[in-house]
């Protein structure tokens, strides 16, 4: 299968499946096939933004990649799952990043990286970030399927089609989940 | 319509539900559903309804753009060419020697990942390619848990080298082993070790082992990175030198040959390990070369000895110590010369065995065996029960001891465990004699007593008695001599080892001589007991001293000392029938030595009735075997076989496995040789065999097979004989060495069975170099003197007995004779050599024999034959004979003789093919080959004497006989 093939849905999920009986040389052997995919939704997540390049794209997935190949103890029911952690994961990268951040910015002492020198600059807020991601978290523990169809959404860059097709629903559900999300979010942020 | 009951807040499920059933009507149809709504209820889902299009989200999103931006420009602005096929992903890190890049190289059905390191590459020779490709396979094929794989290597455009290895997801080493115990730490260390020493079996050396280049894993394997990789590249020792690579933090992990001009070898990574165990250990590394200029930093890298480990942190053991500073030794050729012998040293430490790092201390291996054995020494201590009345004073020493301070109780049982054991040392792993170990280890142990005498005294009781059980007379009395020494002006909680020492240095000295032992216990030893809890050592103290009158004929002391004894025994031995029943034994033991035959049986008796009426049936078993040896003494056989099969039958219904089980059975076959019951004996002694083969009884074991030897070769059973002989003198070997008085017993028993199959200059040869070393045992000069005579060489027997002291038991005189007479040399008148030192000495039947012996000498075979037997029998009885290592070899000898009363009734021809069918059995054997090393060059002539023989003891007597035969 060359790389520019699409992985046939079916046989990542039974990869998957052999990788939750245990094996991390499954697990890479998943992350391996999935690398075009995640690459493909980390392009949209950048052409979202803005930014073209091949580089680039490959960037943040490979942070996300890395964390997924080291978690040998994840274990993926299918595609779509898959994916809702790979997402999930990339929210904890900006997340750490940004507490990393502040915590430096406190004077801590602490020497952080200044590798995203941009994240967040635009924001007025800074606790913000922290909130929200309190939020989600909360979100998780009522409806966890709502919190991966935001991880999907935000972070992945998915359509709301994209989303459907991974977890074998329709897109007007999934359409209907995202406004449920965001309003629960909303409320639960308003009554932190 | 508005039910109050309805209209409280919602949960979750609830309203999400009511939310979603909202979101999928059109706009009219949601109007009419809302206004159904109880009010509460519509309140709350509207207010989420206003909320669907919330941008709440907005600053997480911006925030995941933003992660993608930074690293779009970080990659972007530092890039470098492509190495290969593989697409470099991101800057993992950077530092003096270069970058490393998370890669990727888009295999033929999936993406392979890769750390790739980029070097600077302005100091790299030209022929750096070919090396990176020769090498390259050879990296790659390293397959092993522990190392990063090497995948691919090459040089860029510019002539930096590149090369990739598998990219480890992992945490670094020692942040890893932060939280865990040492022994953790070591298990850990142990992987990379492993690692490092697969890698150096394919001749790679890593040269580069330190703490960055080693990353653990989730499951918690460490991953060796960069392995071969320092040796690609080439002028690391200018780099150094010339400050390229940075400041002196480079030298951090550099071994000392590495800055110098020596080749480096394993030897080099071994250090790095050490460097590397250290900071696993002391939590920081032995040096801080960081902070001193590049010049002091190589004078302490090449110079300056480390600390232990220890110093950093207290609960270091010195075994690990040891074993980290042997890793660091500065020259190469004292560290561990492979990885593999620093893993098992750490496999040692972690076991509880000996480190080869703190090797050769006898008393730190002995140490190490009862930390490792503690259980087993304190039960071995527990439930030993002894034969005769020499072991049961160590069991009352060892019971006494129980309840003593536990500093003593430490102390004794190091050494107590040395003789129990008769081999501290690793199963299989050292054939060192416990003799040579513990005079090797004296200046460590008194060194350790010193300024304790509690402690000094104790110890060196528990040495005194492992001297006495390895048959080293002389030890054995100075030993006691120094219990003695540190136990008379200690107060009086010390009276108790007071007490013991007198009564080892007692027993010691009566052998030798007894007018020594009788003043001195007459000086040291009170008159009575003070108390029930001394009466016990008391009277055993008392026993030297009537042994001590017995010896100097002075009867009536002998006399009033047993009947002090007795008294004493009446007024404190009430208490257990089995303090009585000992006491009843050592009456029996004065008895006998006082001639009292009838009152040694009735005392025997009692001790016996005694024993019944304790709970224990054990006490009464071991009384049985010793009243059935005085009755096999007394010639009573039916008795003795009486006693012995009561003892057995305790002992299978009891404790059928128990090693004194197997002690007794060994007593009792014995018996059965003496009786010519010699098939029964060798069954005996099989089932003996079996009961100790699983056990760590190493020593019952060998005597079990000493008189297997014997009593096979009785039954005329070639087979068994030369199995057992191979088994026992293997066993010898690797536990006692070739040169331990134990070994020399079954070298004894082989010389014999050469001698007998006609192979008598091998014989010789095998008994010489023993003969020439110390200890040796008497039995052992003997029996070299008598194979000499066999062998005509008259010369080597005469310096055989030139090595001893004067004759003190019949078998001596016999040989002395015997010798005198191949020699030519004029013979002492019978009469006057039997009585020449003081007729009242010996019974009077003991004058006929010598003089029959005499005879024989002169006359014929068969007459002498008669003749020896009855000496034979008659030194059994010998007063003057101990029960002690060299008695053992004597009563082997006599059972020898016991062979000829066999065959008297063998012909000459059925002996020869005996004899024939021995010596084709031994060819068949693995006997020949053990003892090929042992065997003497075949010519070597001993060192002549000139010396009169001694014939009498003591001195004067000599002289007096000397100018009556000159």
């Amino acid at each position: 299968m060359s790389s520019q093939s699409p992985v046939a849905p079916g046989e990542v999920t039974q990869l998957l499946q052999a990788q939750a009986k245990g094996g991390e040389a499954a697990l890479n052997h998943v992350v391996s096939l999935l690398y075009d995919e995640l690459k493909k939704l980390a392009q949209s997540q950048l052409r979202r933004s803005g930014v073209r390049s091949e580089l680039q794209t490959t960037s943040l997935v490979h942070e996300a990649f890395e964390k997924l190949s080291a978690s040998s103890s994840a274990h993926f029911r299918n595609r779509g799952h898959f994916f809702a952690v790979a997402c999930r994961v990339m929210r904890q990268i900006v997340i750490d990043t940004w507490r990393a951040r502040m915590a430096s910015k406190r004077g801590g002492g602490l020497q952080v990286e200044s590798l995203h020198s941009n994240l967040l600059a635009d924001l007025n807020d800074p606790q913000r970030v922290l909130r929200l991601d309190e939020a989600l978290n909360q979100l998780e523990q009522d409806n966890e399927e709502l919190a991966e169809i935001i991880d999907l959404s935000c972070f992945g860059g998915f359509s709301s089609a994209q989303i459907a097709e991974l977890r074998g629903t329709s897109d007007r559900t999934v359409q209907r989940q995202l406004k449920r999300a965001r309003a629960w979010v909303s409320h639960i942020l308003e009554n932190a | 319509m508005a039910d109050s009951r309805e209209t409280g807040p919602l949960d979750f499920q609830t309203l999400d539900a009511l939310l979603d059933e909202a979101l999928s009507l059109t706009e009219t149809e949601r109007e009419a559903w809302l206004a159904a709504l109880p009010q509460g209820h519509r309140r709350q889902v509207e207010d989420l309804l206003k909320r669907t299009e919330a941008e709440d989200l907005a600053p997480l999103e911006s925030a995941a753009r933003a992660l993608s931006q930074d690293h779009a420009a970080i990659v972007e602005n530092s890039t470098p060419a492509q190495p290969g096929n593989w697409r470099l992903i991101r800057l993992l890190g950077s530092g003096g020697m270069g970058q490393v890049w998370l890669a990727v190289r888009e295999a033929q059905d999936y993406a392979q990942t890769a750390a790739i390191k980029m070097l600077q590459s302005a100091r790299h020779g030209p022929d750096l390619v070919d090396r990176f490709l020769r090498e390259r396979r050879i990296l790659a094929s390293l397959q092993h848990p522990g190392i990063a794989r090497f995948l691919d290597a090459g040089v860029l455009d510019d002539g930096s080298p590149w090369f990739a290895m598998d990219f480890v997801a992992g945490t670094d080493l020692l942040e890893a082993v932060e939280e865990l115990s040492v022994e953790a730490k070591i298990q850990l260390f142990l992987k990379v070790c492993d690692a490092v020493a697969y890698a150096h079996n394919r001749l790679v050396i890593h040269r580069d082992i330190k703490p960055a280049n080693i990353l653990v894993d989730e499951d918690g394997q460490p991953r060796l990175l960069d392995f071969g990789v320092a040796a690609l590249l080439e002028d690391r020792v200018d780099a150094f030198q010339t400050g390229q690579a940075g400041s002196p933090i480079t030298l951090q992990y550099a071994s000392p040959e590495q800055v110098s001009d020596t080749e480096v070898s394993v030897a080099s990574d071994v250090y790095q390990l050490g460097l590397l165990l250290f900071e696993l250990l002391a939590g920081r590394p032995p040096y801080r070369l960081g902070e001193l200029s590049l010049e002091q930093a190589l004078v302490t890298l090449t110079q300056v000895e480390p600390s232990p480990p220890s110093r950093y942190n207290p609960r270091i053991a010195p075994d690990l110590d040891a074993i980290v500073l042997k890793t660091l030794r500065k020259e190469p050729g004292d560290r561990y010369q492979q990885v593999a012998l620093l893993i098992a040293d750490l496999k040692n430490y972690l076991g509880g065995y000996p480190v080869q790092a703190r090797s050769p201390s006898p008393w730190y291996v002995a140490k190490r065996f009862v930390q490792r054995h503690a259980t087993l020494v304190s039960v071995a201590g527990l439930f030993a029960v002894g034969l005769t009345v020499a072991t049961s004073v160590a069991v009352n020493r060892a019971r006494e001891a129980n309840a003593q301070a536990e500093r003593s109780a430490n102390a004794q049982e190091i050494l107590a465990s040395v003789f129990r054991q008769a081999d501290p040392y690793r199963e299989g792993q050292s054939n060192i004699g416990l003799a040579d170990a513990l005079r090797r280890a004296r200046g460590s142990i008194d060194e350790r007593v010193r300024g304790d005498p509690h402690l000094a005294a104790e110890v060196y009781l528990a040495l005194g008695e492992t001297y006495a059980k390895l048959g080293l007379p002389d030890e054995e009395r100075d030993a006691y001599q120094l219990a003695y020494d540190a136990s008379r002006n200690l107060p009086v909680s010390g009276r108790r080892l007071y007490l013991s020492s007198v009564n080892g240095l007692g027993n010691a000295l009566v052998r030798d001589d007894p007018a020594e032992a009788e003043q001195f216990l007459t000086a040291s030893l009170p008159d009575r007991p003070a108390g029930v809890e001394e009466s016990q050592t008391w009277l055993k103290a008392s026993y030297a001293r009537a042994n001590a009158y017995l010896r100097l004929r002075q009867l009536d002391r002998a006399d009033e000392t047993v009947r002090a004894m007795a008294e004493v025994a009446e007024r404190y031995g009430q208490k257990s029938p089995r303090s009585r029943g000992q006491l009843s034994q050592l009456l029996a033991g004065v008895a006998d030595r006082a001639g009292d035959r009838e009152a040694a049986d009735a005392h025997w008796r009692a001790a016996v009735a005694h024993m019944r009426e304790t709970e224990n049936p054990f006490p009464l078993a071991v009384m049985l075997s010793n009243y059935g040896i005085f009755l096999g003494q007394e010639g009573r056989f039916d008795a003795s076989d009486a006693a012995f099969q009561e003892s057995l039958a305790i002992f299978r219904r009891h404790s059928p496995s128990d090693p004194t089980h197997a002690s007794v059975l060994r007593t009792y076959s014995g018996l059965l040789i003496r009786t010519a019951r010699y098939g029964e004996a060798v069954d005996r002694l099989q089932h003996a065999r079996r009961i100790v083969e699983p056990t760590s009884e190493h020593y019952t074991r060998f005597v079990v097979l000493v008189n297997l030897v014997r009593a096979a070769f009785l039954d005329r059973r070639s087979e068994a004989t030369v199995e057992a002989a191979t088994a026992g003198l293997q066993l010898a070997l690797d536990r006692y060495g070739d040169r331990s008085a134990i070994s020399q017993r079954m070298l004894l028993q082989v010389a014999r069975l050469l001698s007998f199959a006609g192979e008598s200059r091998q014989a010789l040869r095998l008994l010489r170099p023993a003969a020439e070393q110390e200890p040796v045992s008497r039995g052992l000069l003997l029996e070299l003197a008598e194979l000499a005579l066999d062998d005509k060489q008259p010369a080597t027997a005469r310096w055989a007995l030139g090595e001893l002291d004067a004759p003190k038991t019949a078998d001596h005189r016999r040989v002395l004779l015997r010798t005198l007479f191949a020699g030519g040399e004029p013979l002492p008148d019978a009469g006057d050599y039997a009585c020449g030192q003081s007729p009242a000495t010996y019974p009077d039947a003991f004058s006929v024999a010598l003089n029959r012996w005499f005879h024989v000498l002169t006359a014929s075979n068969d007459q002498a034959i008669a003749a020896a037997l009855e000496l034979y029998d008659h030194s059994l009885f010998d007063p003057l004979d101990e029960l002690r290592i060299d008695r053992a070899i004597v009563v082997t000898r006599l059972s020898w003789g016991g062979e000829a009363s066999s065959v008297e009734a063998e012909n000459a021809q059925t002996r020869a093919a005996f004899s024939d069918t021995l010596r084709a059995e031994i060819a068949r054997s693995s006997l020949p080959e053990l003892l090929a090393p042992l065997l003497d060059e075949p010519d070597r002539p001993l060192p002549a004497s000139d010396e009169p023989l001694r014939w009498f003891c003591p001195e004067e007597s000599l002289d007096a006989a000397g100018q009556k035969s000159g």
